[in-house]
């Protein structure tokens, strides 16, 4: 496949004093009886969510993170991470998010994504309380009718 | 409160199991958890009770949400529940993890 097309949301600064993907970094919501705070994990899990709740999404991750997946998934007992092709960058009261994914063939992709973008800031602002100053998507494959991998038979019956 | 002043262990263990108690009975929780690199955990003689801090001034607590409602106020709710067992102690609440119920039942569905 050739260079994915990248996607990026308009003029809107980059989350301001937000350092580059350190796991665990928690936003924190204030009240004078204690804070709430989300871990990044769970802004990265509703992202995911938002993103393959689409039609047209057929799947998710870039070609190595969706190889890991489906290694993983032969493994007995691991599992396919829930936020797999989707980094974020959360802050104290900011959230922007990096989105990899694969289309279904037909769709028109500059409409899915800015469908998935509206249905990604909807979920994080209405879930979290956090503004999303940024949501890109890159959509690194397109998934051709057919091409499913085919499920293995059994041999026995 | 100044200098140690931390409540005595026996009342921490009790503290901490009624706090376990309350969360989980909150609709919008699926359960506690430790969030790996910043532990939040009571610690006992003898076993330790996670997702439960308790502390000098404070109570921290780290949930697993489920998934749905806006987390703000699963964070109100967890402190609603767990305010009255801890007068005079601030409530602090870490949204650690989200459980989505495709992906449970996907997960129970393989073997």
């Amino acid at each position: 496949m050739s260079t994915p097309a990248t996607e990026t949301t308009t003029a809107t600064p980059r989350t301001a004093g937000v350092q580059e993907g350190q796991p665990g970094r928690r936003a924190a919501l204030g009240s004078e009886h204690g804070r709430t705070t989300i871990a990044d994990l769970v802004v990265a899990k509703i992202v995911a969510v938002a993103t393959r709740e689409m039609e047209g999404v057929y799947a998710m991750g870039a070609g190595t993170a969706r190889m890991v997946g489906a290694v993983r998934q032969l493994v007995p007992g691991a599992r396919v991470s829930e936020s797999q092709g989707v980094a974020v960058e959360v802050g104290e009261r900011q959230a922007a998010a990096d989105i990899d994914l694969v289309v279904e063939y037909g769709v028109a992709i500059p409409d899915l994504a800015a469908a998935v973008r509206r249905n990604v800031i909807n979920a994080v602002e209405r879930m979290c309380g956090l503004e999303v100053t940024e949501v890109n998507i890159s959509v690194d494959d397109i998934h051709l009718p057919g091409e499913e991998p085919e499920a293995a038979e059994p041999r026995v019956q | 409160m100044t200098g140690r002043d931390d409540p005595a262990p026996v009342e921490v263990a009790e503290l901490a199991d009624r706090i376990v108690g309350a969360v989980t009975r909150c609709p919008a929780v699926a359960g506690l958890t430790e969030t790996p690199g910043m532990p939040v955990a009571t610690y006992l003689a003898g076993r330790t009770v996670s997702g439960v801090a308790v502390r000098a001034g404070e109570v921290e607590v780290c949930v697993v949400a489920r998934y749905g409602l806006p987390l703000p106020e699963v964070g109100a709710q967890v402190r609603r529940a767990v305010a009255p067992l801890v007068p005079g102690r601030v409530v602090h609440v870490v949204i650690g993890d989200i459980a989505v119920a495709g992906a449970e039942q996907e997960r129970a569905g393989r073997p």
